[in-house]
């Protein structure tokens, strides 16, 4: 009787009791929780904010370098640099670097590596990781004159030859102890001559969500250095020409053969 | 007059007192549970609006994600393109190097002297050319030539090696150098 009495009295107070404690659980259990909540959303925001701006720059990288421009950029810099041993690019060259200097070639050497085994492993080459090197030696028969204008042609066509060693002398056999300047550039020589042929080993990965390389303000100087470069392209083998049993030799003439 | 004593008043008066001051505590106690309801609606809308916009975020993402994909295959060609640029620059600056040394000394001396040999260690990055002169008196010149200041310092590790006469009265020597 007396508690009925003293809650009617004071309703107010209990009332407002209640409601501070409705506000204090509302604001500890409920709000607290839910700022947490919104403090990891904002966070999460920003972080995906940045990931969609990142993706849109990646979009717009992607459609700047999908150009002409690039494109043939690309393809002298897959020539230059090619993905597999350039053997057959690098007979390519020296034969048409030579016939336009008009020299003669002969006693090639060179390892190529065989397939599968300790000797294909590929020689990198120093200071450039994902690089091997096709080395390869030969002697190379003409004037001074000739052979200068071999040596600065190889150097300056694809795919990219350094010659790493020369080693030249007179091709006469009896020399005359003075000569005139004219003489001496008239007199043929053989360039023992080792170059150098670099190709790409480095596999190529690409991530979705990773921004692509930017091209560094000397890679652009290197790109306008390679316009000077000649593009000999070499037709890719997709099959082995002969191996079979007959006419080994292409004796049987088509005369003969219609007799 | 004796004083009437009137606890029923006084009683009622007490109360009515309390009930003012309950009022007010109840008016406070309304306004910080309205405060507190309204902190709670205000943080879970902010929640709702958040988890739609990182929604939305992740939908914008994932279509230019498929825009990346349909052009995976450029991607790739440009990626490869770079990797070999990078790798074509590192080789280019021993190349230029080697080719600047060479073109420097092939126009240094007059024509009676020959560049005979060239042997290039990409390693060590070491340069040895041998000389070829016609006469001691070219030989003379070469090696005034070699100590100029010029020359040292634009090659301060140049040195001679292997000085020699060939049986038709030509001079040999090799140069070697270090390129940076």
């Amino acid at each position: 009787m007396t508690l009925k009495h003293t809650l009617d009295a004071r309703r107010y107070l209990v009332l407002a009791v209640a409601a501070g404690v409705i506000a204090v659980a509302l604001f500890l259990v409920a709000t607290i929780g839910q700022v947490q909540a919104v403090i990891d959303l904002i966070a999460e925001q920003s972080q995906e904010t940045a990931k969609l701006k990142s993706l849109e720059g990646k979009v717009v990288q992607l459609q700047a370098v999908t150009t002409p421009t690039i494109a043939s950029q690309s393809e002298l810099v897959n020539l230059l640099l090619p993905s597999q041993k350039p053997l057959l690019e690098l007979l390519n060259t020296l034969n048409t670097v030579s016939t336009s200097a008009q020299i003669s070639l002969d006693s090639f050497e060179l390892s190529p590596g065989e397939l599968s085994s300790q000797s294909a492993q590929v020689a990198e080459v120093p200071n450039v990781s994902g690089t091997g090197v096709l080395s390869v030696e030969f002697i190379a028969s003409g004037t001074l004159g000739q052979l200068n204008q071999f040596m600065s042609t190889l150097e300056q066509t694809t795919p990219l030859i350094t010659i790493t060693e020369l080693s030249l002398r007179s091709g006469l056999e009896q020399k005359a102890k003075i000569k005139t300047l004219e003489e001496l550039l008239a007199e043929p020589y053989r360039a023992q001559l080792t170059i150098e042929s670099a190709y790409f080993t480095q596999t190529v990965d690409a991530a979705l969500d990773t921004q692509l390389p930017t091209i560094s303000a000397d890679q652009e100087r290197i790109l306008s250095d390679l316009a000077v470069f000649t593009t000999t392209i070499t037709p890719p083998q997709t099959e082995i020409i002969g191996g079979g049993l007959q006419d080994l030799f292409g004796i049987q003439l088509p005369e003969l053969e219609q007799k | 007059m004796p004083d009437v004593i009137n606890f029923v008043r006084d009683q009622r008066k007490r109360l009515t007192k309390l009930q003012v001051r309950d009022k007010l505590f109840l008016r406070y106690a309304a306004i910080v549970c309205g405060f507190s309801f309204a902190l709670f609606i205000i943080v879970v809308s902010s929640r709702i609006y958040l988890s739609l916009q990182v929604k939305q975020l992740i939908e914008r993402q994932d279509l230019q994600r498929a825009q990346i994909q349909a052009q995976e295959s450029n991607e790739r060609q440009y990626l490869l393109f770079a990797a070999k640029l990078e790798a074509l620059s590192k080789l280019f600056i021993n190349r230029r190097n080697k080719q600047e040394a060479i073109n420097y000394f092939s126009t240094l001396f007059g024509a009676d002297v020959l560049i005979s040999s060239i042997k290039y260690d990409s390693i060590s990055g070491e340069l040895e050319f041998g000389l070829r002169t016609r006469n001691v008196f070219s030989l003379n010149e070469v090696i005034d030539t070699l100590r100029t200041p010029q020359v040292r310092d634009r090659f301060e590790s140049l040195s001679f090696k292997d000085l020699s006469r060939t049986s038709s009265a030509e001079y040999q020597t090799n140069i070697r150098l270090t390129l940076k």
